[in-house]
């Protein structure tokens, strides 16, 4: 906790001084918050150079928002969340693309993205055994894009960008209750939608 | 931001309304989210803040005016608000550049002027809509019983009166006046009877049932100086 009062208040300092035009204040906040961004954007999107790609986006679009930061809660919470939201619409745009393409072929109707090693299991020399890491990652990844927001965003900000409770209710502006009650049916939806064949 | 704590997800943190079957699905599914998420080894490549950096220099610097500006240039309704909300914010609460505050106070004065200004131009045009008396409105009005006049009298069969101005110095003649009767040239004022279509002073210029603008009663024009006789319309020389 005294760590993250600290740490705020260097986010704060930092984004004084981009507000009074140090432009180059701002490579503080990415130097401390770009391995963040880039795994949650990572853990959404599933592939490096797209995750850069958004993260990149988040930390423009925090920029040109600075202002607007209410600095009630920490820097990295509410850059999470718009990078949440980027990848997210990302996610959305591919999907049409892939339902495109989907069309346009016979007998298919999956996305033929080659999974990231990081999605396999680490210890799984066998390729039959990563294959299927692999595909149950890639069907718990699909399941959470399916969910509808709120829920969705707040399983990612819980899971993928390692939020706690109480910083995704200041992110988002939510009771912390409420962020509990999404957390939970999120979760309870999220098992129906895998079903039994993922989650035996 | 926070580091994740040991236990993503606390089955205690559940509400305590959820049935044990329900908490027991949820912690299923979480402990596969954290399995899925527990990949640590990505990182950004090389030069990831730099290419930032560059992205950023190329933008202007953060302001009220800049969120409200993009959010007006996307269509954004939702976050045009959210961007004067943002700004009454900034401008109340200390710890911003007294510039950033200054601005955002001008931001949400110039908005509220403006709506004011506009509901008070829409009040008004809707109150003149509502309100506002047609000239133009079409009406039939029954001719009253004209006023006396000369012309009337030397007509001694005409019962009827004479409500309409002739457009013919020799007379149009009423479809009701008696044979041989003298042609009626008076302009009988009535600035509310509707004008026969065969007396109008002017065929082409037929005035509009109800028209007011109907000749002055004192100006009631000798027959020969009546323009335009032979442009009445159905008009008769009886003479």
């Amino acid at each position: 906790m005294a760590q993250d009062r600290a740490t705020d208040m260097v986010a704060r300092s930092a984004v004084d001084a981009v507000l009074r035009g140090d432009r180059e204040a701002f490579r503080v906040l990415v130097d401390r918050e770009a391995p963040d961004v880039v795994r949650t954007c990572f853990r959404i999107l599933g592939e490096q150079p797209e995750a850069e790609d958004a993260a990149q986006e988040a930390f423009v679009t925090a920029f040109r928002s600075l202002a607007t930061w209410r600095a009630d809660g920490p820097f990295g919470a509410w850059l999470a969340r718009i990078a949440t939201r980027i990848a997210l619409r990302r996610i959305a745009s591919r999907k049409a693309i892939a339902w495109i393409e989907a069309e346009a072929q016979t007998g298919t109707n999956r996305d033929d993205r080659q999974l990231s090693p990081a999605f396999l299991a680490p210890s799984a020399d066998d390729p039959a055994a990563r294959a299927i890491a692999g595909e149950r990652s890639e069907s718990v990844q699909r399941a959470v894009w399916a969910l509808r927001d709120p829920y969705r965003e707040t399983l990612i900000l819980r899971f993928f960008a390692d939020l706690s409770l109480a910083d995704i209710a200041t992110a988002t502006g939510r009771p912390l209750g409420t962020v509990k009650t999404h957390l939970h049916r999120g979760l309870v939806m999220l098992r129906d939608t895998l079903g039994d064949e993922v989650l035996p | 931001m926070s580091r994740r704590d040991d236990r993503r997800y606390d089955t205690g943190a559940a509400l305590g309304s959820s049935s044990p079957s329900e908490m027991s699905r949820a912690a299923k599914a979480a402990a596969e989210l954290e399995r899925f998420a527990g990949s640590e080894f990505v990182r950004p490549s090389d030069g990831f803040a730099d290419a930032v950096m560059v992205a950023i220099a190329r933008e202007p610097l953060p302001s009220p005016a800049v969120v409200l500006g993009l959010a007006l240039r996307e269509g954004r309704l939702g976050g045009l608000l959210a961007g004067l909300v943002d700004s009454w914010r900034v401008a109340r609460t200390g710890g911003r550049p007294l510039a950033m505050r200054l601005q955002g106070l001008a931001f949400v004065l110039v908005v509220a002027l403006a709506t004011v200004s506009l509901t008070a131009t829409i009040a008004v045009g809707a109150r003149t809509l509502l309100f506002r008396n047609d000239p133009v409105t079409p009406s039939v009005v029954e001719p009253g019983p004209p006023p006396p006049s000369v012309h009337a009298i030397e007509v001694a069969p005409t019962e009827e009166p004479t409500t309409r101005p002739s457009a013919s110095p020799a007379g149009s003649t009423e479809p009701m006046s008696a044979p041989g009767a003298t042609p009626k040239h008076t302009l009988t004022p009535r600035p509310a009877a509707t004008p026969h279509p065969m007396d109008t002073e002017t065929p082409d210029e037929t005035e509009e049932p109800g028209d007011t603008e109907t000749p002055d009663p004192t100006a009631t024009p000798h027959p020969t100086d009546t323009a335009r006789p032979t442009e009445t319309p159905g008009s008769s020389d009886d003479g």
